[in-house]
């Protein structure tokens, strides 16, 4: 058991037992070594079941609203700067909210390791943060990938491996590793197609979405009780999937999230039917970058960046930079 | 047109009278645009239909008339949402689309030769209307009928014509009370529930049959179990949000059964049994 | 029903021939749905399930039912003919025995029997699109077809039953329509023999094997009796995050929605796939909502499933196809649920 996990033990058991947490949110093991669903201790005994590894991808920072308070939460960089748009919007108090930090040097994308069914797998390998390999043993062979190809698309452009707010950092920090400008890669071939194109290839994409909302329910932004996309008075969005709707609830979506969203990936993670959803919002991000040079999520004291005027801000419209 | 194969094509019908219950409640008069639609629909006192407002949507209304009383149909309808709203715009001649009937219906048959104590409240005595004009209209099948119903205040009263044919009838007993009254009430004023304990009637041969809104329908059951009477002896007509109407969409189901096919109409034994705390 | 066998090289050249009278449906490469092929070679693939089940096939994730127009003469509403659901004869090549079993599921639900009214479109859909299921040469993770009593992995409920047996696939033609398929291979079957029918059965067991996991499915049913109560459903629900994805991805659920759409003077009535998990699923008008609270949700998704479906039918609605447990966003497997409320580990 690594390091990280057994701080993450004790630390989970010492918010029950010494600082009135009501809840931990965490990590305990699924039904396979390498699998791991979210777990909510509410006892020292539930907190021993807490686990770490590079399998935890999910955003635990989505389930802190509703959480009986004050809660316990391990949260990876990403995470954790999820959380600080919901303290910009006092969705959560900071005295609510005890965070164990993770630095993390990058989730396994498991769809990515050979061989591809899982089924077959006896072994899987190099979980922890340590090892520049993971391995996993299927059929008595061994099958090896480099650690850097082994990661999540959005971890491979992680510009924030350390949370940017915690209560206590169960790890190392991390530098991150990426390089700015590949953040954006893939929305370069995007932006270089022509309008009509453009359209077309996002219809494309939306043809498949099914409209099961797991993109909206996973992000930890998206909490408002009411969705406009559910509204029956006035219906915005029909609820048959077809291309146009799926994409303009999208694109709600997107707007709705422009200068909160952090990037997390769990959008993109969530969906079965692997529309890449990351894109939209960092194309927002992008253009936030541009124009104001504001990164979401990074300090909880300051205002929403929508709430926030400065006189530098330029009057500039996106039409007008094409 | 022969009958629909498809049940969820709607019959075309019109509303031919709008008649204005209570500011919130319209009685809507509607016949069917063929003969075929009319003859297709023979329905049972208690069941409901699926009303088109074809462009706006199709809600489940419990049918008010009785069909005892032939060529048309009745829903008195609450404007509460988007189809409603629809409706109550309407002043007549409107076509609409009726598909149905669908539910079970009251089990008037087992009912001959007994006691029927109707217990309604606001716009809960629409679906029991249909079952009290129902047992009036075969009037030697049934022994005493006596009807206890409520509203708010006197604006609130549905079907005041018809209160008062009823509380003219010599075959019939009708009690009346409003929870607050007003100048020209000179009526009882009370709550339903404490009528009915006051009331005391007898559970000997009796069936009770109550419809209203949830809170009056708790205190009434907790009345009547008081009074003696059994699970048996109380029917009452349930409500979920439906769509097809026909056991397909998998919404209605309290446990196993579809309010759709296997209600609307319950008796409390068959309730509890569903083990639901509806 | 007699059996068969026919070579892997001849099996190209018999959907080929069945490729002229049917359009032929087989898992899209990037395995998301079942898509229309003309690329007979690859379309029986070994392993591997589609992410969408071929139950949209017959339940579409949006399905027009009638058309509305306002004319002089008033509102025309004019019904979607069902047999339009297919613009021809179709054939899905390739099912999974799960998915197969899971039509069988639907065909109760959406029979006359059932409630007393037959559902049309799905009934239109299903006489139009005969079924060729093929046996996986592995399981996927999550697959726990084994435990599940509708899937019969030797024989399971399609027109033509194939089986890889290594150089030929083993054809059992389980109906008329399954009889009339092998027919236009006229030339290519031939009978099979008791050792092809061994090796079948071999392969079935031995798969059977794999995806059981001792999970007691139809013993759920009588313990749910007793759990709606229990505090349990509030601790699953904590996780869950009342998406669609099992709903909409599992091959026996089949709740829809029904809505109108105007499109100018005219307009449309629809239906669409929808979920119990949704919070507005049974928010009624009035503002009443009877299953207002996730646990509520979530209790009545596994007890449609595990209890009531079968208290109306005597089946279990639930073939162990894994695709909920793969993909749920939020890592809940319905296997542990299965046996945590079975008593058979604790929470």
């Amino acid at each position: 058991m690594s390091d990280i996990e057994q701080r993450i033990r004790d630390e989970a058991k010492r918010a029950l037992t010494e600082r009135g947490a009501a809840c931990v949110i965490g990590f305990r093991q699924g039904r396979k070594p390498w699998r791991v669903t979210p777990h909510f201790a509410t006892t020292p005994e539930h907190a021993e079941k807490l686990v770490w590894n590079n399998a935890c991808a999910a955003n635990l920072a989505t389930y802190i609203i509703a959480a009986p308070k004050p809660v316990a939460v391990v949260l990876k960089g990403c995470d954790a700067r999820a959380l600080v748009t919901l303290l910009q919007e006092h969705q959560v108090e900071r005295d609510q909210v005890h965070i164990i930090g993770v630095p993390c040097a990058g989730m396994i994308d498991l769809e990515r390791l050979e061989p591809r069914n899982s089924a077959t797998w006896e072994t899987v390998t190099g979980l922890d943060g340590d090892s520049a390999e993971v391995v996993v043993t299927a059929g008595g062979k061994e099958y090896r990938v480099a650690r850097a190809e082994a990661l999540l698309a959005r971890c491979r452009a992680c510009a924030h491996p350390t949370p940017a707010v915690y209560d206590i950092l169960v790890g190392d920090p991390i530098d991150p590793a990426v390089v700015e400008t590949e953040r954006y890669a893939r929305l370069a071939e995007i932006e270089g197609m022509a309008p009509l194109a453009r359209r077309q290839y996002w219809l494309e994409q939306f043809e498949r979405c099914i409209r099961c909302n797991a993109c909206r329910n996973v992000c930890p932004l998206c909490y408002c009780r009411e969705c406009i996309a559910d509204l029956r008075e006035p219906r915005f969005v029909a609820r048959q999937p077809n291309p146009e709707d799926n994409f303009l609830f999208q694109c709600v979506r997107a707007w709705h999230a422009a200068g909160r969203c952090v990037d997390c990936g769990e959008c993109e993670r969530a969906c079965p039917m692997d529309i890449p959803l990351r894109d939209l919002g960092r194309k927002l991000e992008k253009e936030l970058r541009d124009l104001f040079g504001y990164e979401a999520g990074m300090d909880c004291e300051s205002a929403p960046f929508l709430a926030q005027f400065a006189d530098s801000d330029e009057e500039k419209s996106a039409a007008g930079r094409e | 047109m022969s009958t629909p194969r498809n049940p969820y094509l709607p019959s075309s019908a019109r509303i031919e009278e709008v008649r204005v219950e209570t500011p919130d409640t319209k009685t809507f008069t509607v016949v069917f645009c063929d003969d075929a639609g009319r003859d297709d629909f023979a329905y049972r006192p208690g069941q409901f239909a699926e009303v088109s407002v074809f462009g706006v949507g199709e809600a489940p209304f419990s049918i008010t008339s009785t069909p005892t009383r032939k060529g048309f149909l009745e829903f008195s309808i609450k404007r509460m949402g988007r189809v409603t709203s629809a409706l109550h715009e309407m002043i007549g001649g409107e076509q609409i689309g009726v598909r149905g009937p669908y539910g079970n219906s009251f089990p008037v048959q087992e009912w001959k030769g007994r006691k029927l104590f109707f217990i309604g409240g606001g716009i809960g005595l629409a679906p029991l209307r249909s079952v009290i004009n129902y047992c009036l209209d075969n009037r030697a099948d049934y022994g005493d009928i006596e009807v206890i119903y409520g509203a708010r205040s006197p604006a609130d009263l549905v079907f005041k014509p018809e209160l008062e044919q009823w509380a003219q009838r010599q075959d019939l007993k009708l009690h009346l009370t409003v929870d607050a009254g007003n100048e020209e009430w000179h009526g009882r004023v009370g709550f339903v529930p404490a009528l009915v304990t006051e009331l005391n009637p007898s559970p000997a041969n009796v069936i009770t049959i109550t419809c209203g809104p949830p809170i009056m329908i708790r205190l009434v059951l907790q009345g009547l179990a008081q009074l003696g009477f059994s699970d048996e002896q109380i029917v009452t007509t349930l409500e979920m949000r439906m769509k097809c109407g026909i056991g397909k969409c998998g919404r209605c189901n309290i446990g196993r059964s579809y309010v759709c096919v296997d209600g609307p109409v319950y008796s409390l034994a068959q309730i509890k049994a569903l083990g639901s705390e509806h | 029903m007699p059996d068969y066998v026919i070579a892997k090289d001849k099996a190209a050249a018999w959907l080929r021939r069945l490729g002229e009278k049917y359009a032929i449906y087989a898992p899209a490469a990037d395995g998301i749905a079942f898509a229309r092929t003309t690329d007979y070679a690859s379309a029986l693939q070994p392993s591997g399930n589609t992410r969408r089940p071929p139950k949209e096939m017959f339940l579409p994730a949006g399905q027009m039912m009638l058309i509305f127009r306002q004319g002089e003469q008033g509102m025309q509403v004019t019904e979607v003919a069902p047999e339009s659901v297919a613009s021809g004869p179709r054939l899905l090549v390739g099912v999974r025995p799960c998915d197969a079993a899971a039509l069988s599921l639907l065909d109760l639900v959406f029979s006359e029997n059932y409630s007393g009214y037959e559902d049309p479109f799905y009934r239109a859909a299903r006489a139009a699109t005969p079924v060729i299921s093929l046996l996986c040469a592995e399981p996927l993770e999550g697959c726990f077809c084994g435990d599940a009593p509708a899937v019969d992995l030797a024989s399971p409920a399609a027109d033509v039953a194939l089986v890889d047996l290594g150089d030929r696939y083993f054809a059992e033609a389980r109906s008329e329509t399954g009889q009339q398929l092998i027919a236009a291979g006229e030339g290519l079957f031939a009978a099979a023999s008791d050792a092809d029918r061994k090796a079948r059965d071999q392969l079935a067991a031995d798969l059977k094997a794999r995806t059981t996991e001792g999970l007691p499915l139809a013993g759920l049913r009588e313990k749910l009796r007793g759990l709606h109560d229990s505090p349990r459903w509030r601790e699953l629900a904590q996780q869950c995050l009342r998406c669609g994805v099992c709903s909409f991805l599992c091959p026996t659920c089949h709740c829809f929605d029904i809505q109108d759409e105007v499109v100018g003077c005219a307009g449309y009535r629809y239906r669409c796939w929808d979920t119990c998990q949704f919070t507005d699923f049974t928010l009624m008008t009035s503002g009443e909502n009877p299953r207002r609270e996730p646990p509520e949700r979530l209790k009545q998704r596994i007890c449609h499933k595990f209890e009531y479906l079968p208290d109306r039918t005597e089946m279990v609605y639930c073939v162990g196809c894994g695709r909920c447990v793969r993909l749920c966003p939020a890592g809940l497997d319905v296997r542990e649920t299965i046996e945590e409320l079975s008593g058979v580990h604790a929470p």
